[in-house]
């Protein structure tokens, strides 16, 4: 039982570190927490199953598409909004007021347009057989959405440490007015970096039909709920935490699905509570603080 | 590296009549100032005299709320931070580089702007200049002593190679030996013919000035040379508490 829980932790874990790594991103860069982010990984959820519905489409095979519209409306939403929020004289608090405005738009808008029903897509889209991990077994789908997730943790550590976009995004979330002292266009690599983090809960979202169950309009403020757990988890602005704080609560999740499953939903406040309390810079502080 | 200037009548930088502050407080009050080509001009003034106000509103991080500034005889009004600093205006700022960052990596954002290329020519040349940053290139930059985190600063900022230097405070934070290495650099870089405002109350880079500006409560209360603020009586009792023939400079 135990070798099955640590095993599917480290899946749940994999896939809630890709939910919550855009939010993540967003925050380091722009110092904004979007509150619509579980909203955009809803949209991401329901443009794979409509992809899956209309043209029976893998969504593993959505995953470009949602890349790329996702990261344009990230851009878009960037250029529409964020520079005169940033130049307001309150911005952490309007951006809280015009996020959740946000998110309530995009929940009430896809309610009108998928109505409030709950959908899924069939695991059985990958096949019937299980697969063997660790000496246990599992749906292919929660392996597929896991190491997908992996690959999409990887690129996002490449794009940050290993290209010159990516140096000027850790230097914009160092600091926004020496980045810009430094000759870097603030504005672009923070737009390109909205446009990632949307990109990412898109393509999240694409698995969340597998991995939560079911997808339906009113998930967003549930996903927002657990990616902030999990970044303040890892640690607040340090996107390579979140990997951290997914872990943490991937296995939380399942020790408590398996062992007090009525409680497991109550998970994500209670580990918000405890790491805010006993150590609130986060397991990986000490590298915001350098950042 | 050097730094090419040519003497001509209209000075590299002109700001004039600023007036800039953060939410409902002004901060500058009717500032100007101009810079001429390859001069030095010292900032100087107290805690709070709007200092580095003046260099993040020249900068553009600052948004102006009257006057105007000219770069090279052309208006800066409209511009970006990332544009001014592509038209050869380079800010060392009081912290000056990305602790989170390692050398080569805050090297190589100085030099955003330039082609892959010409960003490795110019740290290798940079790397002569500072041969302690070459040996721990791959080390975060937060792991350098305070002396090595001013070179790496001042490395960075001339990685795209710019006419006009704006400095906040080079010395903050230093020990005096490491000041003197400081000045010492700048003072070649002075002979190379770069333009530099250095905003400073370290009164040893009167050493590096060919020009004094004083900010007193976000005004500008002295413009002038290095001997006329040395002989102002009034300047060196308020602002320097100096008296007598020992003007007590420090480094």
């Amino acid at each position: 039982m135990i070798a099955y829980t640590l095993s599917a932790g480290l899946l749940f874990g994999l896939y809630f570190s890709l939910a919550a790594l855009g939010l993540n991103l967003v925050f380091g860069v722009m110092r904004l927490i979007n509150l619509a982010h579980g909203d955009f990984l809803m949209l991401g959820a329901f443009l794979a199953y409509g992809l899956y519905t209309v043209a029976g489409l893998n969504p593993l095979y959505a995953i470009p598409a949602e890349v790329v519209v996702f990261m344009f409306a990230g851009v878009i939403l960037y250029y529409a909004v964020v520079p005169r929020l940033l130049a307001s004289h309150n911005p952490e608090m309007l951006s809280f007021i015009l996020l959740f405005g946000l998110s309530q738009i995009i929940e009430a808008l896809a309610v009108i347009a998928f109505g409030n029903d709950e959908r899924a897509i069939p695991s059985t889209i990958y096949g019937s057989r299980p697969v063997s991990l660790f000496g246990q077994t599992f749906p292919v789908a929660w392996v597929v959405s896991a190491a997908v997730s992996a690959l999409a943790l990887l690129a996002v550590y490449l794009y940050l440490h290993h290209s010159r976009l990516g140096y000027a995004t850790r230097a914009v979330m160092a600091s926004r007015d020496e980045a810009a002292g430094t000759g870097i266009n603030v504005h672009r690599v923070s737009a390109i970096a909205l446009g990632v983090g949307l990109a990412l809960a898109a393509t999240a979202g694409a698995f969340s039909a597998f991995m939560l169950g079911s997808i339906g309009p009113d998930m967003g403020i549930h996903i927002t709920t657990v990616s902030f757990a999990v970044i303040v988890i890892g640690s607040l602005g340090n996107p390579l935490g979140t990997v951290l704080g997914g872990l943490v609560y991937g296995l939380g999740l399942m020790f408590m699905e398996t062992y007090h499953p009525s409680w497991a939903d109550l998970l994500p406040f209670v580990l918000l509570i405890v790491i805010l309390l006993i150590r609130p810079s986060g397991l990986l502080g000490q590298r915001v603080r350098l950042a | 590296m050097s730094f090419s200037a040519t003497e001509t009548a209209s000075p590299l930088l002109r700001a004039t009549g600023l007036a800039a502050g953060y939410g409902l407080l002004q901060v500058l009050w009717d500032v100007d100032i101009e810079i001429g080509q390859g001069e030095c001009v010292i900032l100087l003034g107290a805690n709070g005299a709007g200092k580095t106000t003046l260099l993040k509103a020249l900068l553009g991080l600052v948004a102006l709320w009257h006057g105007s500034i000219e770069f090279k005889g052309r208006s800066l009004a409209g511009q970006r931070t990332d544009q001014r600093v592509r038209q050869g205006i380079a800010y060392m700022s009081e912290i000056g580089i990305f602790p989170n960052l390692s050398i080569d990596e805050n090297l190589s954002l100085g030099g955003y702007h330039l082609p892959k290329r010409d960003v490795r020519t110019r740290a290798s040349q940079l790397y002569a200049m500072f041969p302690d940053l070459e040996q721990r290139r791959g080390a975060l930059a937060a792991s350098l002593s305070g002396g090595q985190r001013k070179m790496l600063s001042l490395a960075k900022a001339f990685m795209g190679g710019p006419q006009l230097l704006i400095m906040d405070e080079p010395s903050a934070g230093l020990s005096p030996r490491y000041v003197k290495e400081v000045i010492a650099t700048l003072r070649q870089l002075r002979e190379g013919g770069l333009s530099m405002l250095i905003a400073e109350q370290n009164l040893g880079f009167l050493d590096l000035a060919g020009r004094v500006c004083v900010l007193d409560s976000g005004r500008m209360s002295f413009s002038g040379g290095r001997d006329a603020l040395e002989h102002d009586d009034i300047l060196r009792r308020s602002y320097f508490g100096l008296d007598g023939e020992d003007d007590g400079r420090t480094d």
